[in-house]
């Protein structure tokens, strides 16, 4: 073949490659084992929407999330938070591997409603303000998607509607961004666009499991997959007493302390 | 660049004169007593900080009227800046009185003119124009009694041949008007001014004593004039190790500081850098640590922006209003074209955008759209600039609009593949562009980056600070920032403690008991549910010092509830009460 005609080629391949617009996805493991062999490809998609249902607030949901995201932060591209609540506190994430000048945080109103709220009084303020806010707070977030400046995103969302999940979707299917939706257990009701959809359960601890030195356990599970068969079974996963750090829980540990599970 | 206008008040003077008068001048102030002018008083704040320099120069003469600077042939016959005006006339074979624009003498031997800084601030300005073609921003030295320019000439060196060709045709330019000038080119504000008011034979010493003993040594009167060129250049990166033999007089700082320096035996700039940095705060003010700051370059200096004669603007007006937002939305594109053309013409970028609104009912509406880069794009400007309007109520219609820019020099561009639009992304310029309208739509303080503060109490443990700052500026403070936002290189670790914190803190703290009530054992209500403690750790005393002004005094308890929810409560140890402060989620 002659240097001409190799060159038409690569130009023709070339030409081909930058139609399709969908970018190349790869997959980064959460950096635990245990977690990656319940997922399809042995790990989270870039470009990817999914999904972390907790039972209710202080059941490490985000935590789990937070650890599954270091993986993301090894590729160019920043980490942001969309704080519609206004309660996260980067403090937290120093202990882990989550370095604080790559974390940039979006809080689309200094008031604090919009998100998946911790905060007491929620429920009483005005809802026109809170639809407002929530709406900021979610094209804040599609516009994130959109950019390949962004590695990966991380919001508490408690109400999506379909469309509005759907948008972010394909949003971060073309940008390669990959977005954690960190959503209350009335989620678990509701229709999801979401590539990946996980439940996490706090497992009811002996006080000899919490009591200091040891680690407080949850149940992962992946309840949606998308375009993939999905495994059956959960993660069982630790969250160390003193540091907060999430790890894997022993095959001898998760047998004494898993009385309330619903695996 | 730093250009320097040679022995200004002197030189401002004499420009005045007639050219067989101009040699022996000497400029004074003018007594307290007397009035100002008219220019005087408009440039209050400014004269007042004139003023007050002079007077700390030369304390021993507060009363009366001072010499403040004189000619090199007035120097010759005696009379010295500092000296008071009596006893300098004393000096003067025939001393004459006049004010600077009507000198009485026919033939004086030395001219005593009255100082006018707010001419000579004037004149400056004007100086600048002339200068506007070789570099987009040209600021005022923001010192007191300014006699120096400020030239961002980042990426214009090529235009002219490099950076020295630039130099001498902006000294050529400006000698052609009658300014004696020099420049000092170098990699910040502060070095290149230092430089600027450095006589040429303090840098020759040290390029003497880097040349080693067994170079041959010229004359000194071959070397000064070697050496007092007009033109100081200094490589990049090479800036602070010139600034070394320099006395601490070109670090700009306060007088007062620069007396306490000199007492501790600190005289020249490598003594000052040497000194530990967290020392300083204890020896000099604030004013001459943010002075040392810039001059190490840790911190940046923007160059505030003479505002151009000739501004980048378009404007809009109609006898037929314009109601509907769709309406406006057109003419804002139209005239954000018109900018981005003129910006295109001028080789500039732009970093904020003013558009006025003029109303039917003779209401204004001022719409700002702020960028963290320069932009010369009218889709990407529209598109922030329309962000901003939808968030304004327009309950009237729109008879003229008008719209302004702030120019910035435009960063270096990147050529991008034909096939792969991938392949070149800068990953910060792709966030600096959602950043751009996140800030637009939400507000500056939405986007935030964090920054660890060395204090115990939670809540102040990390200080949020704004991406886009209020005066949105190319500096490369930003640029960095960015960079480390998206570059896993850059990933810097900061180690506020070991012990966890929890990932949702409340911004106010929940009072969940008093001081008669426990939580660990009686439990607690939040949203209307009991919470019954089923275990718990602690106590963690977090306190601050009792000189505090909101002093802390708390013991930190992680509990965990029939729920299974694990909570972070604490005890106020003074007033007894119980708080909720944050959840580990």
């Amino acid at each position: 073949m002659s240097a001409t005609s190799a060159a038409l080629q690569t130009l023709r391949r070339q030409l081909v490659q930058s139609q399709s617009h969908s970018p190349c996805r790869t997959v980064v493991s959460t950096g635990l084992p245990s977690l990656d062999a319940l997922l399809p490809h042995a790990g989270l998609p870039s470009g990817s929407l999914i999904e972390w249902i907790s039972d209710g607030p202080g059941h490490r949901a985000s935590s789990i999330a937070f650890r599954c995201a270091i993986g993301f932060l090894h590729r160019p591209g920043a980490f942001v938070v969309v704080d519609g609540c206004g309660c996260f506190n980067p403090a937290a994430v120093c202990n882990t591997e989550i370095p604080l000048s790559r974390l940039l945080v979006v809080r689309p109103q200094g008031d604090r409603t919009g998100g998946y709220c911790c905060s007491a009084d929620s429920g009483s303020r005005d809802s026109q303000l809170q639809h407002r806010h929530r709406t900021e707070m979610l094209w804040a977030l599609e516009q994130l998607g959109r950019c390949s400046g962004v590695q990966i995103a991380v919001a508490w969302v408690d109400q999506l509607s379909s469309t509005a999940q759907r948008r972010l979707q394909l949003a971060v299917e073309t940008s390669g961004v990959t977005v954690f939706l960190i959503r209350p257990a009335a989620a678990l009701h509701q229709t999801s666009w979401a590539d990946l959809r996980f439940h996490v359960q706090l497992a009811h601890a002996t006080k000899s499991v919490f009591s200091v030195g040891d680690r407080s356990r949850f149940a992962v599970r992946l309840i949606r997959s998308k375009n993939a068969v999905q495994h059956n079974g959960c993660a069982w996963l630790g969250c160390h007493h003193e540091t907060g750090n999430v790890l894997e829980v022993s095959e001898l540990a998760r047998a004494t302390g898993t009385e309330g599970a619903a695996c | 660049m730093c250009l320097r206008f040679l022995n200004w008040p002197v030189q401002q003077a004499q420009r005045e004169l007639p050219a067989d008068r101009r040699s022996h001048v000497a400029v004074h102030t003018v007594q307290s007593s007397q009035t100002p002018d008219s220019s005087a008083r408009r440039h209050k704040a400014p004269v007042s900080a004139d003023q007050r320099l002079v007077r700390e120069l030369f304390s021993s003469v507060k009363g009366g009227p001072t010499v403040v600077a004189v000619s090199k042939d007035a120097w010759c016959a005696g009379v010295r800046p500092g000296m008071p005006l009596a006893e300098a006339r004393s000096m003067s074979t025939r001393p004459i009185q006049g004010t600077r624009r009507q000198p009485q003498s026919p033939d004086p031997e030395i001219q005593f003119l009255e100082w006018q800084p707010n001419d000579d601030r004037r004149v400056l300005q004007e100086a600048a124009e002339h200068t506007r073609r070789f570099a987009p921003v040209v600021g005022l030295d923001m010192m007191p009694v300014p006699d120096s320019l400020h030239l961002d000439i980042t990426g214009c060196g090529s235009l002219f041949g490099g950076e020295s060709s630039l130099a001498e045709q902006v000294i050529n330019c400006l000698a052609g008007r009658n300014f004696n000038c020099q420049v000092a080119i170098s990699d910040s504000v502060a070095t290149a001014w230092a430089f600027a008011h450095t006589e040429g034979h303090v840098l020759q010493h040290k390029v003497v004593r880097q040349r080693g003993r067994g170079h041959r040594v010229r004359g000194r009167h071959a070397e000064l004039s070697e050496w007092n060129l007009p033109i100081v250049i200094i490589p990049p990166g090479q800036a602070e190790s010139w600034l070394q033999p320099l006395v601490i007089d070109v670090a700009r700082i306060p007088i007062a500081d620069t007396l306490v320096l000199r007492q501790l035996g600190v005289v020249t700039i490598r003594q000052l850098l040497e000194l530990p940095e967290d020392d300083l705060p204890s020896r000099l003010s604030k004013a001459a640590i943010r002075r040392l700051r810039q001059l190490r370059g840790i911190e940046d200096e923007i160059i505030e922006a003479i505002p151009e004669a000739d501004p980048v603007q378009a404007s809009w007006v109609s006898e037929f209003p314009v109601s509907d937002r769709r309406g406006i939305c057109q003419v804002i594109e139209h005239l954000t074209e018109d900018i981005v053309a003129q910006l295109k013409r001028r080789h500039l970028g732009t970093v904020r955008l003013t558009c006025q609104l003029n109303q039917e009912g003779g209401n204004r509406i001022e719409l700002t759209a702020d960028v963290i880069r320069p932009l010369q794009s009218a889709s990407e400007l529209f598109a922030v600039l329309s962000l901003r309007l939808e968030s304004l109520p327009i309950h009237q219609a729109v008879m003229a609009i008008s719209m302004q820019s702030a120019v910035v020099p435009l960063p270096t561009a990147h050529q991008k593949d034909l096939f792969n639009a991938n392949l070149h992304i800068d990953p910060a310029e792709e966030l600096t562009a959602v950043v751009n309208r996140l800030s637009n739509r939400l507000g500056k303080e939405a986007v935030l980056t964090i920054h660890p503060v060395d204090n115990p109490v939670p809540e102040y443990a990390v200080e949020l600070r704004p991406l886009m700052t209020s005066q949105p500026d190319c500096s490369t403070h930003t640029d960095r920032q960015l960079a480390d936002l998206v570059t896993p290189d850059g990933m810097q670790s900061f180690d506020i403690g070991t012990a966890e914190r929890p990932l949702r803190l409340l911004s106010t703290a929940e009072c969940i008991g008093d001081a008669d009530t426990n939580p660990l054992t009686d439990g607690f209500v939040r949203n209307g549910q009991n919470c019954r403690v089923v275990d718990f750790t602690g106590p963690e005393r977090i306190e601050t010092q009792w000189w505090h002004e909101s002093a802390v005094h708390r013991d930190y308890y992680r509990v965990r509830t029939s729920e299974q929810a694990t909570y972070w409560i604490y005890r106020d140890t003074v007033q007894g009460a119980w708080f909720l402060h944050g959840i580990f989620d």
